[in-house]
């Protein structure tokens, strides 16, 4: 009788660590297996060669503002092509305005006024915005990390 | 002296000899590091006869001119500078004179005949006048606030003008002044950006702002909207943001007594909308000062945050044109500055949220899976101790 | 198969307490090796590639976090439970003539656990690591004959560049492994040969030092995924090879190597440092290697004094390293 309930704990035992063995082997296992199948629906890896947006989307003389690298970019549809320019006034960090009239990127504000290219036109800006490179294929615009 | 000037004479003196050299080394020497050196000598000012070795050279007779007289000085100088052939190389302005007498400097000469204001040689030099562009010129634009308050600052001096002598130290201390002469920061104005060059004039009280807007436009945009540009006797941006001692402006002017309640009584309405104002950037400021506390937080949890960062550049962007809109007094149009900036804290505050919400479970998760692990030890060390105790496997 | 554990089983193998550091530095590698075989299916390895590929890994992917962050965390305990590790056998006086294949081979793989920590900490393209390498290669320029070989082939070129980086990825997870696992063979396999007793099946101790090594393992994991949860590995500054630092923070189980090297003055009767450096370092390491063969039980006050001197080096050196941590 002793020997049989000391079989059955012993037994028991060894059913209870082989259950928590297995559990312990799912805790590890599945963020493995979930880290090297990695679901489709998540953000796709950011390359060099960035797609920002489609051509249409942007008609001529007007502007559309994205993020690229952490960065708000403005792309404007000017003069043929695309031009980017960075999106945030170096003056005081407000975000900028493109007015298609006048062909000007103007900060609301204190009226900072960069032309198409960054240049500082008026304004207390102390510094002209940065540039980005754009390459366009396939009517899809791409902008590249320098 | 006299030796060392013939040595100047001979041995280090271009051609031209002139006899005023002699005696005056110490106006010559000077004068030939001057603009005006390689271009006229001492003749066309002073008149004289430089060949004229003699004391003779100094006659009357002869045309010398003293110039100890400032309407002379003025004149003679204008003689040139207001001569469109001779100023046209250069590209100067010619009509330096006609503003200058329509200056109070100006005014006080011509008219009342009062010898202690500057005229053009107190400001540019006598005989050393240098280029504008030159750092060692009174007139370069670090130099100009220093040189105007060598007048303006001067009590004894300035003792019959019945103004104060206090400008230049409230320069000094003031943004402007800090930019300009600390950081050399050229946006930022000194004294002629203000008052004028050679028409230097008190801006009159209705022209304060256009003066201001020269550089602030945005805020004289809003200001021509507002109902204080048609209010008599109002010093327009000075009386807020002061004259010479302009600081960077705090949410306390609202409620002060050196700001809106200079003028409006304490619980009038124009003060309470003051208030009122003063509470939307407070609780806009809030609501974003607590936005950066939970992205700091999420961020030294490991957490990506970058575009939450931007996000939050663009809720600062709001209350930065608030403080623009301001100044056209309408209480909406801050309002619903102020909101978008909440608006927008708040979306951030939620993506963080949920950010910190995994941080919860990360470690929720930890706990539920140590605690496995440490029970399945325990279990193990259970079976170690039967196998020592003689057991079998 | 079953025959072979069964000849396994049969040796009996007696297990000190000090091989169980051992078992500790053996878990936290082989969980190094499987955490970083998990990364390197996303890492790029490309100076523009990196940083991005490291944030993919850290923000999109799911657990990308918790595998980095183990696999950061596993690489700085196992110096730790190194110093624990060399500490527990010169104490024990495992250096003596009959462990010379296990001490050998464990200052080889020592070496190598530093260069492989080393070259994992560039691949991250960090400003700090870039900069590290840079004057590292720069220092090592300076010796006699050997020293422009040195430089071009840590650099792969003229410049740090990427090429360094496809270098330092190779030796990371290839050639580092193939030398570390050749080595850690031989130290193993001369541990388990010790001893061999077959008269009798002694499963038990078999079992025992099993159940052991599992709880040490579970032990391990737990540290592990409490390091990870509360101080998850961050994202570094990318490299700009355009703007020197002020300060490279130096890995921490070589900064008294470091620090004692900024102090010797850059030439000593136009010797350059790195020279005298490296002459110093090899004697010591030689001497270090060479202990099985200068130990001897009869010269007693030599004896004394290399044991007693060597454990009081093993103390101070982690000891100095240990605080550079806390520091």
């Amino acid at each position: 009788m002793e020997f049989e309930t000391k079989e059955s704990r012993r037994s028991i035992l060894n059913k209870v660590i082989i259950g928590f063995f297995s559990l312990s082997a799912l805790i590890i296992g599945i963020p493995l297996i979930r880290f090297l199948f990695p679901p489709s629906q998540i953000i796709e890896k950011r390359g060099r060669k960035m797609p920002v947006g489609r051509l249409k989307d942007i008609p001529e003389g007007s502007s559309k503002t994205v993020l690229f690298y952490g960065s708000p970019v403005m792309l404007i549809n000017y003069g043929g092509g695309i031009k980017a320019v960075s999106a945030i006034c170096p003056h005081m960090g407000c975000f900028l305005v493109w007015d298609e009239r006048s062909g000007q990127i103007k900060c609301p504000c204190h009226f900072a006024t960069f032309n198409v290219n960054g240049n500082v036109i008026s304004g207390p800006s102390p510094e002209p915005l940065k540039t980005y490179r754009v390459e366009i294929s396939d009517n899809k615009i791409f902008m590249v990390k320098e | 002296m006299n030796i060392l000037a013939i040595a100047y004479i001979f041995f280090l003196m271009p051609t031209r000899i002139d006899s005023c050299r002699i005696c005056h080394g110490g106006e010559t020497f000077s004068y030939e590091k001057s603009v005006h050196a390689h271009l006229f000598s001492c003749k066309e000012c002073h008149g004289g006869d430089p060949a004229d070795m003699k004391k003779t050279a100094m006659s009357p007779l002869k045309g010398f001119r003293k110039l100890k007289n400032k309407r002379e000085i003025a004149i003679i100088c204008s003689k040139c500078h207001s001569d469109v052939e001779k100023m046209l190389p250069y590209g100067k302005f010619i009509d330096e004179l006609r503003i200058y007498k329509t200056s109070k400097h100006g005014i006080s000469l011509f008219e009342k005949g009062d010898e202690k204001v500057a005229v053009c040689t107190d400001c540019h030099g006598v005989h050393d006048i240098k280029r504008v562009n030159d750092p060692f010129s009174s007139v370069y634009p670090f130099n100009i606030p220093f040189t105007c308050a060598r007048c303006h600052a001067d009590k004894e001096y300035m003792r019959d003008y019945k103004i104060p002598t206090d400008q230049f130290e409230k320069y000094r201390s003031s943004i402007h002044g800090k930019l300009r002469l600390e950081n050399k920061d050229m946006r930022a104005p000194a004294c002629p950006d203000c008052h004028g060059v050679h028409g230097a004039l008190p801006p009159q009280t209705k022209n304060i702002h256009q003066v201001c807007g020269k550089c602030h436009e945005a805020q004289k945009l809003y200001y021509e909207k507002s109902i204080h540009k048609d209010v008599e006797g109002f010093s327009e941006c000075a009386s807020c943001h002061g004259y010479h001692d302009v600081s960077k402006p705090r949410y306390q002017i609202f409620i002060s007594e050196s700001g809106c309640l200079k003028c409006h009584e304490k619980g009038s309405s124009p003060a309470k909308l003051a208030e009122e104002m003063m509470n939307m950037f407070v609780e806009a400021e809030n609501s974003i000062n607590s936005t950066i506390a939970l992205i700091e937080k999420a961020r030294t949890k490991g957490f990506e945050v970058e575009e939450e960062t931007i996000k939050l550049k663009e809720a600062k962007g709001w209350i930065i044109e608030g403080l623009t809109v301001v100044h056209s007094l309408n209480l909406q149009e801050v309002r619903d500055y102020c909101q978008n900036a909440i608006v927008i804290s708040s979306d951030i505050m939620e993506l963080v949220r949920l950010k910190l919400i995994e941080w919860r479970d990360r470690r929720v998760m930890l706990i539920i899976n140590i605690f496995i692990f440490m029970l399945t030890a325990f279990l193990l060390i259970l079976k170690r101790k039967s196998i020592k105790g003689g057991q079998d496997v | 198969m079953k025959e072979y554990f069964e000849k396994w089983a049969k040796k009996k193998v007696w297990w000190d307490w000090d091989n169980y550091s051992g078992i500790f530095l053996l878990f936290l590698i082989i969980i190094e090796i499987i955490t970083g075989f998990s990364l390197s299916f996303y890492y790029e390895a490309s100076p523009e590639g990196s940083n991005e590929s490291l944030r993919y890994i850290m923000n999109s992917l799911p657990y990308g976090w918790l595998i980095r962050s183990i696999h950061y965390w596993a690489g700085h305990l196992i110096f730790i439970f190194l110093s624990i590790h060399i500490f527990l056998k010169i104490l024990k006086k495992k250096f003596v003539k009959e462990y010379v294949v296990e001490w050998s081979t464990g200052v080889g793989l020592l070496i190598l656990s530093v260069l492989w920590f080393m070259s994992g900490r560039y691949i991250t393209w960090s400003q700090n690591s870039f900069w590290e390498i840079t004057t590292l290669s720069e220092e090592l320029n300076e010796l006699p004959i050997l020293g422009k070989y040195i430089r071009l082939f840590i650099r792969g070129g003229e410049s740090v560049g990427s090429q360094t980086l496809t270098r330092s990825y190779v030796f990371h997870i290839l050639f580092l492994g193939i030398l570390f696992s050749t080595i850690a063979f031989f130290h193993f396999k001369s541990i388990i040969n010790r001893h061999t007793d077959t008269s009798e099946v002694s499963k038990k101790s078999f079992a025992l030092y099993l159940i052991d090594a599992l709880i040490i393992m579970f032990f391990l994991f737990s540290l592990l995924l409490v390091f990870s949860v509360f101080l998850p590995v961050e994202l570094p500054p990318p490299a700009d090879p355009y703007a020197v630092p002020e300060k490279i923070d130096v890995f921490w189980f070589i900064y008294p190597l470091y620090k004692f090297y900024t102090l010797i003055p850059k030439h000593i009767f136009f010797i350059h440092r790195v020279l005298i450096f490296s002459i110093a370092c090899s004697i010591i390491l030689l001497s270090f290697s060479a202990l099985p063969f200068i130990y001897d039980e009869k010269k007693k006050y030599l004896a004394n004094f290399l044991h007693i001197f060597f454990l009081f080096f093993i103390i101070l050196y982690s000891g100095l390293s240990l605080l550079r941590v806390f520091l």
